[in-house]
């Protein structure tokens, strides 16, 4: 009974984690169906940052935020200096697949000179524990789980109900239209890349503040994990990107936590693989067919 | 020094043959796979188990199956891996979707799988792989002079690959994927079996990715998941974009830009800050390059050539024109436009 | 020289004729029904004109017939042979072979590979044997070649051989199209407008290429509009409306029928 509730716990937590670092994704693909393969790259960067403040004596919080806050302005720039330019040059949906893999590698390699290729330890005080329901969760758990679910919430709210949310998705459901209609969808594509790019920092700060390491390879490695809830989800709405990140993980550690600690990677694997056997455009969402790029 | 240019050398053609075959799967089946590595890595595995002998006997090593057979049948267990390997994650790997989405798709199952193998002790001995793997031949001949023997072995296996690739391409066989490739529904109304025939070259692709990491665990006489991990399944990737889309003799240049001069000479590049800044250095300007080519030239370096047809295969009027029309031209399916702006 | 049996086939004489039957075919469109239980027999050697407003179910019932459009019910027959589960390629290697409304030619193929890719039973087609070398089909290949070409040279079109498919106009493409159909050596030939588009000779050239056809024992369905080219070769003209069939007799028949008359110019 402890393992599967300790399962619980920590697959809530990483489901956290993962739907944070997910929506993001699908914020980004959904609106400019570009396939940013170098989204783990801005998550290293983000997790990095705040890495170094931290050391560098800012209190965590604010290292966290200005971790998250990078990782919307690189994504916003990404976007305006990398994808705009080659989308405008006639590349389409694979090409720029391409293109963010190269700057990733870029950014990614980037880092790992900095760095030196190092993994660092980061550490700080976790803070008290809280049991709830006999399953052990410290204080940083239960902020990053707070946070996701704040963020996820306030996302909803202003995607329903502010103008800017509306266009958002108006865009994303019609572009042409949109355009049409007087929407200036360069604005709309730029604060979809800085909202989707704070996700993607917040994501990469709340890896590492969890596993308690940080290291270049933080977010490339954690890519294929969204790629996976992405894949079975599809591009809906956020909703259901949660609950495939949250199920998918609480599976993992559950049944990790009963088998060999490496089975837990093989069952995300044989998810894939079944994802993509069955319906490769996920379990809930419309699959993007055009090829046209917004940005 | 010889021994360090007949080093290069077998890098070289493993580059190439496997830069060759992803082209062939992208070009004349239109399979993006992007997961190539995890064939190479089965096919390692499977020729490692199958030479090193009984698993938890000397070295400490646990792995599956263990036996010792002699030269060459580990190759071929190891080609044979990979060909099944290919059937069985084919129907996933290739379902009908779009080609970033086919793109990421592949590369995330071979990332896990990397994971995946790397956790589990008993599969494949864990993250320390397989170390002590014999080398084919070696009772007969020694130091330099096996180099090059194995050099042999290893054009002989790729250019038997490339000819069967070849055939493939240029026969009524090769006509009908490339009818599939432009039209499927149209190539089905008019008898192809879409999916059949994908398979076929997605199988294919996968005995040789299969032979080619058996061959690399016999040179190498080790693998391990760091053989095959993120960034190795990005080589081949790069390789083909920087030498062209569709292009037999691209491939071999993106080979061996990136197999040869950018991976392996720079080992002899001085160190310059701290030891392994120099690889880092060399990813950037990777990256770098791939960008620049992507946005001057995305076809490549050597853009492909227009389709021969078959009808015109005895045309050797002038024979370096024909020459260069069939390294060249020979598996290109679509302009490379059509492909990427697809 | 017979240019609708390859000559692989004649000694074996395997293609014949075949009879084509849909029962109670059923397809709908949420509430719409575009095709309304339609039951028809095509007999071999006959060449069926269907005819219609757009919007009758035409192009849907071609695409039931050719296995593209899986329907809500009703049961497809080739020779007494529940075909109704097969998809197109399999449909296609059993003799029943279909043209597209807008031509589909392959683009990047020269036209004489347009042609030669609709060859049945190519051992050059076989992965076995194209591994194994040209020697084992080149002779095969030769023969076929030969007949695309003759063929071609048949709608003049010979001068086009090895230009690229995607490069010629859409009437041209059209007779490729057709052409290629032809390859295929077909028991049973759907063709979706086959005159749109083409100039009058050439419309004039395909009236008697299809006369001959059905002289073979093919049997032929066409969709069209063109009523001269449907009264000159159709000896049985279906009309249909609203997914169903109105009329079912020869062309005066079918065009005199009040109900086809008022569905052309309104609906009912």
């Amino acid at each position: 009974m402890q393992i599967f509730l300790s399962g619980v716990g920590f697959g809530i937590i990483a489901g956290a984690i993962l739907s944070i670092s997910a929506i993001g994704f699908s914020l980004q693909f959904g609106l400019t169906n570009i396939f940013n393969l170098g989204y783990g790259a801005i998550m290293s960067l983000a997790a990095l940052v705040a890495y170094s403040l931290g050391g560098a004596g800012v209190p965590l919080w604010a290292a966290a935020l200005v971790g998250t806050i990078i990782g919307g302005i690189a994504s916003l720039l990404e976007g305006r200096f990398v994808f705009r330019p080659f989308a405008r040059r006639g590349a389409g949906v694979f090409e720029l697949a391409m293109v963010s893999v190269a700057v990733g590698l870029i950014a990614e390699y980037i880092m790992a000179a900095f760095t030196k290729s190092q993994t660092f330890a980061f550490r700080f005080p976790t803070g008290a524990e809280f049991h709830a329901f006999d399953i052990v969760f410290t204080t940083t758990d239960v902020v990053i789980i707070a946070i996701a679910v704040g963020s996820i919430a306030v996302l909803e709210l202003g995607l329903h109900t502010t103008r800017l949310g509306i266009t958002m998705r108006a865009t994303s459901a019609n572009p042409a239209l949109a355009r049409a209609s007087g929407i200036d969808t360069g604005t709309v594509v730029g604060s979809v890349w800085f909202v989707s790019g704070l996700f993607c920092g917040l994501g990469g700060v709340a890896l590492a503040l969890t596993y308690q390491t940080v290291t270049y390879l933080t977010g490339p490695s954690y890519l294929p994990y969204i790629l996976a809830v992405i894949v079975v989800a599809g591009i809906g709405s956020i909703g259901y990107a949660v609950i495939v990140s949250v199920a998918l993980d609480l599976i993992v550690q559950i049944s990790g936590g009963f088998g060999a600690s490496s089975y837990n990677v093989a069952i995300a694997l044989g998810i894939l693989v079944l994802a993509l056997l069955i319906r490769p455009q996920g379990i809930f969402g419309r699959f993007f067919e055009k090829e046209e790029v917004t940005v | 020094m010889e021994y360090y240019i007949s080093t290069l050398a077998i890098y070289f053609v493993f580059y190439a043959v496997g830069a060759w075959t992803m082209n062939l799967q992208f070009g004349m089946g239109g399979i993006i796979n992007f997961g190539a590595i995890i064939f190479e890595a089965v096919g390692a595995y499977a020729a490692g188990v199958t030479s090193i002998g009984h698993s938890g006997f000397a070295l400490g090593e646990t792995y599956l199956f263990g036996t010792r057979w002699p030269f060459p049948m580990p190759l071929l267990v190891g080609g044979l891996a990979g060909g099944l390997l290919a059937a069985v994650l084919g129907p996933a790997m290739m379902r009908k979707m779009r080609k970033d989405y086919q793109a990421a798709g592949t590369l995330v199952i071979a990332i896990i799988a990397a994971q995946v193998v790397g956790q589990d002790q008993s599969l494949f001995n864990g993250s320390q792989g397989l170390a002590s793997v014999p080398q084919p031949m070696s009772q007969f001949v020694g130091g330099v002079g096996w180099q090059w023997l194995f050099f042999g072995l290893c054009v002989v296996v790729g250019l038997a690959c490339y000819f069967i690739m070849q055939r493939m391409s240029r026969s009524p066989f090769g006509r009908s994927l490339r009818a599939i490739r432009d039209d499927e529904e149209a190539a089905s109304a008019l008898g192809k079996n879409p999916w059949a025939t994908r398979m076929i070259v997605f199988v294919v692709g996968g005995v040789v990715f299969g032979l080619m990491g058996a061959l690399m665990v016999e040179f190498l006489t080790a693998w391990a998941p760091s053989s095959w991990g993120y960034n190795e399944t990005f080589d081949l990737l790069v390789a083909i974009f920087l030498g062209g889309l569709g292009n037999q003799l691209g491939a071999l240049l993106g080979g061996f830009i990136v197999g040869v001069v950018l991976l392996q000479l720079t080992a002899f590049l001085p160190t310059i800050g701290y030891p392994g800044l120099t690889f880092s250095l060399v990813w950037i300007l990777i990256g770098l390059v791939w960008v620049v080519v992507l946005w001057f030239r995305p076809k490549g370096i050597i853009p492909a050539r227009p389709d021969l047809q078959l009808a015109q295969l005895g045309d050797r009027s002038r024979p370096w024109a024909w020459l260069w029309r069939r390294a060249t031209g020979s598996v290109q399916m679509l302009e490379p436009e059509r492909l990427l702006s697809e | 020289m017979n240019l609708v049996t390859s000559p692989a086939h004649e000694e074996s004489g395997t293609r014949g004729t075949a009879t084509l039957e849909c029962r109670d075919v059923l397809v709908r469109y949420g509430a719409q029904r575009a095709v309304d239980g339609v039951s028809l027999v095509f007999a071999p050697g006959s060449v069926t004109g269907i005819i219609g407003p757009n919007g009758a179910g035409k192009s849907s019932l071609l695409n039931v017939l050719a296995g593209s459009l899986r329907p809500d019910a009703g049961r497809l027959f080739l020779d007494r042979r529940d075909i109704s589960r097969w998809p197109p390629f399999r449909r296609a290697r059993a003799g029943l072979v279909r043209t597209f409304q807008g031509a589909r030619v392959f683009a990047d193929l020269s036209v004489l590979d347009n042609l030669l890719v609709a060859v049945p039973d190519h051992r050059g087609d076989q992965f076995v044997s194209a591994v194994i070398g040209a020697r084992s089909w080149q002779r095969q290949e030769r023969r076929e070649v030969d007949r695309a070409r003759h063929l071609l040279a048949e709608f003049d079109l010979t001068r086009l051989a090895h230009e690229r498919a995607g490069n010629l106009s859409g009437g041209q493409q059209k007779i490729v199209e057709y052409l290629r159909a032809l390859m295929a050596e077909p028991r049973v030939l759907l063709l979706d407008e086959p005159s749109s588009g083409m100039a009058p000779p050439i419309v004039e050239h395909l009236r008697s290429d299809l006369a001959r056809l059905a002289g073979s024992g093919c049997c032929v369905i066409v969709i069209e509009h063109e009523m001269g080219l449907v009264q000159a070769v159709c000896e049985r003209v279906v009309g249909m409306a609203n997914g169903e069939v109105i009329v079912d007799g020869d062309f005066s028949t079918a065009v005199g029928n009040e109900f086809l008359q008022a569905a052309y110019i309104g609906r009912r």
